[in-house]
């Protein structure tokens, strides 16, 4: 009875929030768990199951993949949007997909805020939970990184026995959530060692084993993700079953990857670029085998997944090209950079750097990034903002004269002005976070580039 | 000229951004022709008492830190003669607090620092987490307000050696209660602003060079540079959280 009137009532308050022309999207979560605080866990018998998908980086991108996985099995689902991952977005998510009788019911692919992990696998009691990889991120938000793993441990912990769980094994933080679970526990992780780099970075967090040993690497391929072992061999890399044991990045289009998955072997060419979405896409491979779904369906699905919206993106305006390629802290920031480089020549540069919320407050991450490598490629650098002054600073730093930085602090008006200097043809490579690429895509949507947002 | 700078522990011991402060002492050094360079000094390596005109010690997390306690009671002695040879030190939140006299955790034993700084550290119950503000009172420090970061549990309190680095304009500083932030004692800095620091306040950053080189150089001038980013990011800062 509490639940249905629940259900109604946020129904109702979501759509007069609409009405009032508001974005709606967690409205009706917060109602509806005012009025009945069990709701998720009423409304989850309503699904014929639920994934998953926490971590810092990647969790939209792997969401996509493992949601046309569903598509393509011809499994209904119902997902929350981006942005609405705490335990309300998923209430809403539910509310809002509240089957009528006699209908299929629809599986539910939720993601999940890294804080809201002990809540949502408490309520959902998720068939697979997916964990992409655990970066320095927005520590003004969870304080420390070892805390964000304590929560995804916690969350861990109340899952069913009959629960999947799929960890990044080249990930010793992530992977190390793996020992001594009663769940089955599926790794993936990359093995062609050919796009390892270097060394770890400088924006790369250090582990130590629990007897302060700092790990070895054999590989690096992004951040602190590679292959490691502690130099007494207390901690290594788990073996991946989901593994990827091809992989060709072909710069900002796309790259080629082939998948191993037990003995069977498969190749797929991912529209979405850099070695990350190779995770992302691994990662979706071991969630829909979890699942049961074969990879003769899984390989077409990921193969037509399209990048989920703004993080990586190329929108044409008139007859320039604008590469929008999301960054929120400094090894996806490195990715992005890296992944850029790989598209040949001098390139413009549009950087937007916001403070708000969802971006993190906390800029300091700006000075582990490596800004440093954009310059050779660069022709042209223009900065924006909340944060215009900090990043123009760190240009500064980074070795660029302070003329050959473009200031201006709307990001409307900055862009306009950086389009301009792009050659016919040309691309602007834009680097914004999350929140001055909403503004960049309301700019475009306003000048008709862009359609609205719609799921 | 030819700063020699010590970053210590910058593998365990460099979040939230210190290398932004080094970044800056190494240009700022460069940019008016004085040589500079950076040893990175790890657990289980010696530290030369003698070599080093700067120390610079940054933030950690909680984990990382009891490792670098245990190898820092090894080095103490060589810090603090460092010290005593006209070495300045900036010291940043986990750093900060290890120069201090002591930390004490919410459980457990205290750890013993090194002893920089007359303040000690308590684990606090939350943390203290935004943007700062902070009116300097360092002598021949130009009073310009300093501009950065925290994100802390720990808080510290001074003793009576140890002048505060300055007053809060905004944020919680030492411990949210007595409305300071850091401390400076001789050439030693000890602060929770992150930011990265240095960059936005390049008064502060020149005030520390300036007290490194004097140590082997009795007259050093640094010549003004061109700060029209660094300052228009000082004052943005103070326009918008003070």
């Amino acid at each position: 009875m509490r639940t249905s009137i629940a259900i109604g009532t946020a129904k109702l308050s979501g759509h007069l929030s609409r009405l009032r022309g508001g974005g709606a999207t967690s409205v009706p979560g917060v109602v509806g768990l005012k009025i009945q605080p069990k709701l998720v866990r009423e409304l989850r018998k309503n699904l014929g199951g639920s994934v998953v998908v926490t971590g810092t980086n990647g969790k939209t991108t792997t969401s996509r993949f493992i949601g046309e996985s569903l598509k393509a099995a011809g499994k209904p689902y119902v997902h929350n949007q981006s942005g609405s991952n705490l335990l309300r977005g998923i209430a809403s998510t539910l509310i809002q997909g509240h089957p009528h009788r006699g209908t299929k019911k629809p599986w539910g692919l939720f993601e999940v805020d890294e804080a809201t992990m002990p809540a949502a696998c408490l309520e959902l009691a998720p068939k697979v939970v997916v964990v992409t990889n655990l970066f320095r991120d927005q520590l003004d938000r969870y304080g420390e990184l070892q805390r964000t793993a304590d929560y995804l441990r916690e969350g861990l912990a109340s899952l069913p026995k009959s629960s999947v769980v799929v960890l990044n094994a080249d990930d010793p933080l992530v992977a190390s959530l793996g020992q001594g679970l009663p769940q089955t526990v599926m790794y993936y992780g990359i093995e062609d060692t050919s796009v390892s780099k270097d060394g770890l970075p400088r924006a790369a967090d250090h582990f130590t084993t629990p007897t302060g040993q700092l790990l070895r690497y054999e590989a690096v391929f992004t951040g602190h993700l590679g292959h490691y072992r502690s130099p007494d061999k207390s901690l290594k890399r788990p073996k991946p079953s989901v593994a990827v044991t091809k992989l060709e990045l072909d710069g900002t289009t796309g790259s080629d990857v082939q998948f191993k998955l037990g003995r069977k072997r498969f190749s797929v060419r991912l529209g979405i670029p850099g070695i990350y979405n190779a995770y992302n896409a691994a990662a979706a491979v071991a969630a829909g085998h979890a699942l049961g779904l074969s990879p003769t369906v899984i390989e077409p699905a990921i193969a037509r997944t399209a990048a989920a919206f703004g993080r990586v993106e190329h929108v044409q305006v008139g007859n320039k090209e604008i590469f929008i390629g999301l960054i929120k802290n400094p090894t996806g920031a490195n990715e992005v950079i890296h992944t850029l480089s790989l598209d040949k020549g001098k390139k413009d540069f549009l950087i937007l750097i916001n403070d708000n919320f969802a971006d993190g407050t906390d800029v300091s991450w700006l000075w582990d990034a490596d800004f440093e490598e954009i310059l050779p490629q660069a022709r042209s650098l223009a900065v924006s903002g909340t944060r215009t002054d900090d990043m123009a600073l760190r240009l500064k730093y980074a070795g660029v004269k302070e003329a050959d930085v473009t200031v201006r602090r709307d990001i409307g008006k900055a862009l306009e002005a950086a389009l301009e200097g792009v050659p016919d043809g040309g691309t602007l490579y834009v680097l914004p976070t999350y929140t001055a690429m909403l503004e960049l895509r309301r700019q475009l949507v306003e000048q008709g580039h862009l359609k609205h947002y719609l799921s | 000229m030819h700063l020699r700078i010590a970053h210590l522990y910058p593998k365990r011991m460099s979040i939230y951004g210190d290398h932004g402060n080094i970044l800056t002492l190494v240009r700022r050094s460069r940019w008016r022709h004085i040589a500079a360079s950076v040893d990175e000094i790890e657990v289980g390596q010696k530290f030369d008492s003698k070599r080093y005109d700067l120390i610079f010690f940054g933030g950690g997390q909680d984990q990382e830190q009891d490792t670098v306690a245990a190898d820092l009671k090894k080095k103490a002695g060589a810090i603090r003669e460092a010290v005593g040879n006209g070495a300045a030190v900036l010291a940043v939140c986990g750093g900060y607090q290890l120069l201090g006299n002591y930390y004490q955790p919410a459980e457990g034993d205290r750890l013993e620092g090194v002893g920089i700084f007359d303040a000690h550290t308590e684990a606090g119950p939350k943390r203290l987490i935004g943007n700062v503000v902070v009116e300097p009172d360092v002598l021949d420090l130009p009073k310009r307000p300093l501009v950065g970061f925290e994100n802390h549990s720990g808080l510290t309190f001074l003793g009576e050696d140890a002048n505060p680095l300055g007053k809060l304009k905004t944020g919680f500083g030492n411990n949210g209660r007595d409305n300071t932030e850091g401390t400076v004692q001789g050439k030693a800095i000890g602060t929770y602003l992150h930011g990265s620091l240095l960059p936005k306040n390049p008064h502060l950053a020149d005030w520390l060079l300036k007290q490194a080189l004097g140590r082997r150089y009795k007259n050093a001038r640094l010549g003004e540079l061109e700060d029209a980013f660094e300052l228009v990011a000082n004052e943005q800062a103070v326009e918008r959280f003070s």
